[in-house]
């Protein structure tokens, strides 16, 4: 038996060798404050970074601002060219292939006839253009309202020039039954696939007696005038018919 | 870390304690503690600071300053708290300035075949503002008062505690040889059956060389402590009531349980001399010894430095630094 006789109140060992509350509280203090310092730490970095990133990108930018501006005019250019290129493409595409429609006419002449002369003449003719009728109403909306609607409606049509060619084919058919081949010549050179598209009217006139055509055998002397449509050279949207 | 403030000199005890292994860490000897709680001008905080002392709980063993111990024996059984409290204050001659703490240390039993029972009670006192004002002490420099007895209790535990000393069927004797008072404990078995405190220390030795040879203090001391001359017959006379006393006592223990006391074992700072073991053998004519109690504590290892030239007198600081680590069981510490 120990004599403990002790003058001071026993000591809780058990609450003494456990951790004290308020030390634990101080902990959890330090840990939300450590927690907001890390955060916000990494928040400012996170930031720093981004503007260091985004000034790097800025400096870089400044350095192609240059050639990104080169390549744009460029662009444009090269776009300009491609509108040109295409408007030529199809001007070229709206002229009369004449080396096809002469091809497809060869191919039409039977051994019967013989072509004497041809010639080609261009006509210059005019021609009522209307404008689109949406146009018209959204142009006639817009400068008078609905009342001016009527009046664009009845305005007069537009007066554009065209080109039309004239071809002749002077020839002979000799032998017997000249008259049917040439009429039969007559009607199937416009039924030629490349000779229809373009072509208008076709007109079979003089026909007349040759007395030597072709190696002194008689013969009957023919005409025939095919008009094609008129092409308007400036007019982008105008096609051949199918 | 224990403070055993003596009326010669208080000493001082850091140990640390890693799971069940023990270290004593330092060990100092300092001026007596004076009214203003400095150690001969030098404050607790500065000790604490210029010693490097790492002790957080503090056991405060007091000799001084009016503390009383005593055993009593008391017919029948333990009455009710307050009125043996009451009966103890009577006992000791205290009023309600002091506190009191007493223990039963063995219960009702005859004292003879057919005799009265009676029981046993350790009891202490101390001025309550010295009690008070001593903790409040500690608890300004920053350091936990665990516990505060009276050195005797500690002495007491000392020998309680010395492994392989005490034996059943066996009637020993201690007394301890303070500067300002001894104490004497007899123990029958293990069992604490009379202790007597007396007002006679070493100082009163020392003080009656001092003006026999016509000597200083510190040189008186260290003749005293040295045993190179016999001044056995210089004190004769100054010791004779305290020896006659302590005879009386031990006859009285002797014929009371019919077995003689086989040794008489010294301690404390006045058991350092060789005369006065000598001069308290011839007087009692029974065994005596001083008594090395640290030598007991296996595994005890005292610093290397500190310790001075009386590790012999750190015995019941160091008796009651342990008792407060193993104390609190598995929490203590």
């Amino acid at each position: 038996m120990r004599y403990d006789l002790n003058f001071w109140p026993a000591v809780d060992w058990r609450r003494e060798s456990s951790i004290d509350p308020r030390f634990l509280t101080v902990v959890a203090v330090a840990l939300v404050i450590l927690a907001f310092l890390a955060v916000w730490s990494w928040s400012y970095a996170d930031l720093q970074n981004s503007s260091s990133d985004l000034l790097g990108v800025s400096m870089a930018n400044d350095k192609i601002k240059g050639i990104a501006e080169d390549v744009t005019r460029q662009n444009q250019c090269l776009a300009n060219w491609r509108t040109v290129t295409a408007k030529l493409d199809h001007k070229a595409a709206q002229r009369l292939p004449w080396s096809n429609q002469l091809a497809a006419i060869s191919q039409c002449i039977p051994d019967a006839i013989v072509l004497n002369q041809l010639t080609v003449r261009a006509i210059q003719v005019k021609v009522e253009v209307a404008e689109p009728a949406a146009r018209t109403a959204s142009v006639a909306a817009a400068a008078g309202g609905a009342a001016a609607a009527p009046r664009a409606a009845s305005r007069k049509p537009k007066l554009s020039f065209r080109v039309q060619y004239e071809l002749t084919l002077v020839g002979v058919a000799v032998g017997d039954g000249a008259d049917d081949i040439i009429s039969r010549f007559s009607r199937e050179l416009p039924r030629h696939p490349a000779i229809q598209p373009w072509l208008d009217t076709v007109e079979l006139t003089g026909v007349e007696p040759e007395a030597r055509a072709l190696n002194n055998r008689p013969g009957k002397k023919f005409t025939i005038v095919c008009k094609y449509r008129p092409i308007d050279w400036y007019d982008e949207t105008a096609k051949p018919k199918s | 870390m224990t403070l055993d403030l003596g009326a010669g000199a208080s000493k001082l005890v850091v140990m640390t304690r890693q799971q069940q292994n023990i270290r004593w860490e330092k060990a100092l000897v300092l001026p007596p503690l004076d009214e203003d709680l400095t150690f001969g001008g030098r404050t607790l905080a500065s000790l604490v600071k210029e010693e490097r002392l790492n002790g957080e709980y503090v056991s405060v063993l007091i000799s001084t300053h009016g503390g009383l111990m005593r055993l009593m024996n008391f017919p029948g059984h333990p009455s009710e708290p307050t009125a043996l409290q009451q009966q103890v204050r009577q006992a000791l001659g205290v009023d309600d300035s002091f506190a009191v703490q007493l223990q039963v240390i063995q219960e009702a039993t005859p004292q003879s075949p057919g005799g009265k029972e009676e029981f046993s009670l350790l009891a202490a006192a101390l001025p309550s503002a010295l009690v008070a004002r001593l903790s409040e002490w500690l608890l300004a420099v920053g350091l936990k008062p665990v516990s505060l007895r009276v050195s005797g209790v500690a002495s007491a535990n000392l020998v309680r505690e010395a492994p392989g000393l005490l034996q059943p069927e066996k009637a020993q004797g201690f007394l301890e040889i303070g500067a300002a008072s001894s104490l004497l404990m007899l123990f029958h078995g293990t069992n604490l059956t009379l202790a007597r405190q007396f007002k006679f220390g070493s100082q009163a030795i020392i003080d009656a060389l001092r003006e026999a040879f016509d000597m200083d203090a510190d040189t008186a001391s260290k003749l005293f402590v040295s045993g190179s001359i016999d001044f056995s017959a210089n004190v004769q006379t100054l010791a004779k009531a305290w020896l006659h006393q302590v005879g009386i006592s031990l006859d009285f223990f002797e014929r009371r349980h019919g077995r003689p006391v086989s040794t008489l074992y010294l301690f404390g700072g006045g058991a350092q001399s060789k005369v006065v073991e000598g001069i308290i053998a011839n007087h009692i004519r029974r065994p005596v010894v001083r008594w090395d109690a640290l030598r007991l504590f296996d595994g005890l290892v005292p610093p290397a430095t500190g310790l001075g030239d009386s590790p012999v007198i750190m015995a019941p600081a160091v008796a009651d630094t342990l008792i407060s680590m193993h104390g609190g069981g598995p929490h203590a510490l």
